[in-house]
């Protein structure tokens, strides 16, 4: 009776040690209890796996667009940088080929013709009229005296003006023009004024003014208003490398 | 009484095997929940979540692929393009760059006075001359042929030697027709200028060099 009774303790012992064991090793490695496929419960877990796949999917496309968005941004703002820079180098490339209007200081020269009725028989009566080529010299001097801008009678002169003559018209900038010709220069109003009265400049003209009665007046003057360049240019002939 | 004492050990034994069992089951069932979230509440809360979730995902990469459409579009770049060609013409224009182009080639050989030089450059420009240089100097809107202090010639206030070669780019035929023209300057040169000598060469490769000075404005300001 104690023997079946050991034997029967023995047993039940060897079971408790077997739960024990298996309880303590954890349910780790333990297949899920009580489930069999078809099972309500199974379709979800399957329609959880498929929205966290998806879920998975969106993340990485929002990271990926996300960094080709601040890559294309950043080319965007390199980009509008630069076209701030160039709409910044255009408006100083305008102005440098006088395509806007400007003002400052400068010198007013004006340039008339002369009152005499007739001149001496051995010379021409052309000395008498301001010439394109007078025109052309005072424009060279005051260029040369530093200025930035010039017109006459209000036509700008710039890369590809040219002032020439029809008969006895002065055109500049296929304008025609008459007497008297107000020559507007801006720049240093002193040195302008100075470099016109130098005696090694505009020798001829300063002959006719004094033999002839051809007029040149300088005046310097605290502010002066340019037009803009209103003709065409074109630079079709060449390249810059 | 050895009976007894069995019955009860068994019954004791039998009592944690119960415990055991029980623990060991409600373990299982909690981890079941926890790896795959199946209780049927849980489960559609979950989804539900995720659905919301996923379509609030679905409209931030479709936004972000909208953004990133318009951030890519040819706008600037399109803009950027016109405002290079225009600032290359402008250029040029100025001589802020060397310009390399065809054109014709034309020499003064003998004395010229100031203003036949200075005639001759307006000539060329009135000709359609782009981009001019005299000598290698380029000639920019604001250049002067002046006299020079030692009797030569000066361009920009640099000195020049004989004879004196300018170098125009434009258009080839119309230059050489316009330069060469009868009664226009270069026959006036060569029948009243005794001892000038004048060449005309066409080219079809001239370079003209950029303006070295500095062409920046300290009294003209720009007009708003």
């Amino acid at each position: 009776m104690v023997s079946r009774s050991n034997l029967t303790l023995t047993l039940m012992a060897m079971v408790l040690g077997l739960v024990l064991a298996w309880q303590l090793k954890g349910p780790r490695a333990s297949p899920p209890v009580g489930y069999a496929p078809g099972d309500p419960r199974d379709r979800a877990v399957n329609a959880i796996k498929q929205l966290e796949d998806e879920q998975a999917a969106l993340k990485a496309s929002i990271v990926r667009l996300r960094t080709e968005l601040a890559a294309s941004q950043s080319q965007m703002a390199a980009d509008t940088d630069r076209l701030q820079r160039f709409a910044a180098d255009l408006d100083a490339q305008r102005v440098a080929a006088g395509l806007t209007a400007v003002r400052g200081p400068g010198v007013v020269v004006t340039l008339d013709d002369s009152n005499m009725r007739s001149v001496p028989a051995s010379s021409d009566p052309n000395i008498l009229i301001i010439h394109e080529y007078d025109l052309r010299d005072v424009i060279n001097v005051l260029w040369l005296a530093g200025a930035e801008a010039i017109s006459v009678n209000d036509e700008r002169i710039v890369g590809n003006t040219s002032v020439y003559c029809v008969g006895s018209t002065v055109m500049v900038n296929t304008t025609r023009l008459s007497p008297p010709y107000v020559i507007h220069a801006i720049g240093e109003p002193a040195t302008l004024a100075e470099t016109l009265r130098n005696p090694a400049y505009l020798v001829m003209l300063r002959q006719k003014v004094e033999r002839y009665g051809i007029k040149l007046q300088v005046a310097q003057v605290s502010k002066l208003m340019l037009p803009a360049y209103t003709g065409g240019f074109s630079v079709r002939h060449g390249n810059s490398p | 009484m050895n009976t007894r004492t069995s019955r009860f050990s068994i019954a004791l034994v039998t009592f944690f095997l119960g415990v055991l069992l029980m623990a060991q089951f409600t373990t299982q069932q909690r981890m079941d929940v926890k790896r795959a979230s199946a209780s049927s509440a849980d489960g559609a809360l979950l989804i539900s979540n995720l659905v919301e979730g996923n379509a609030r995902l679905r409209l931030e990469v479709a936004e972000l692929e909208a953004q990133l459409a318009t951030s890519r579009s040819a706008t600037n770049q399109a803009r950027l393009q016109a405002m290079t060609d225009e600032l290359n013409h402008l250029r040029m224009f100025n001589g802020d760059v060397e310009v390399v182009g065809p054109g014709v080639q034309v020499t003064l050989a003998g004395p010229t006075s100031v203003l036949d030089l200075q005639d001759l450059l307006n000539e060329l420009r009135n000709a359609g001359a782009e981009s001019l240089a005299l000598n290698g100097w380029r000639i920019v809107a604001s250049s002067s042929i002046m006299p020079s202090a030692d009797g030569s010639l000066a361009v920009d206030n640099v000195t020049i030697r004989r004879p004196y070669v300018f170098a125009a780019i434009g258009d080839p035929n119309t230059l050489e027709t316009a330069l060469l023209r009868p009664g226009g300057l270069l026959t006036v040169f060569s029948n009243s200028r005794e001892g000038l000598v004048v060449h005309v060469l066409r080219q079809d490769r001239l370079t003209v060099p950029a303006h070295a000075l500095s062409q920046a404005f300290q009294y003209a300001m720009p007009v708003k």
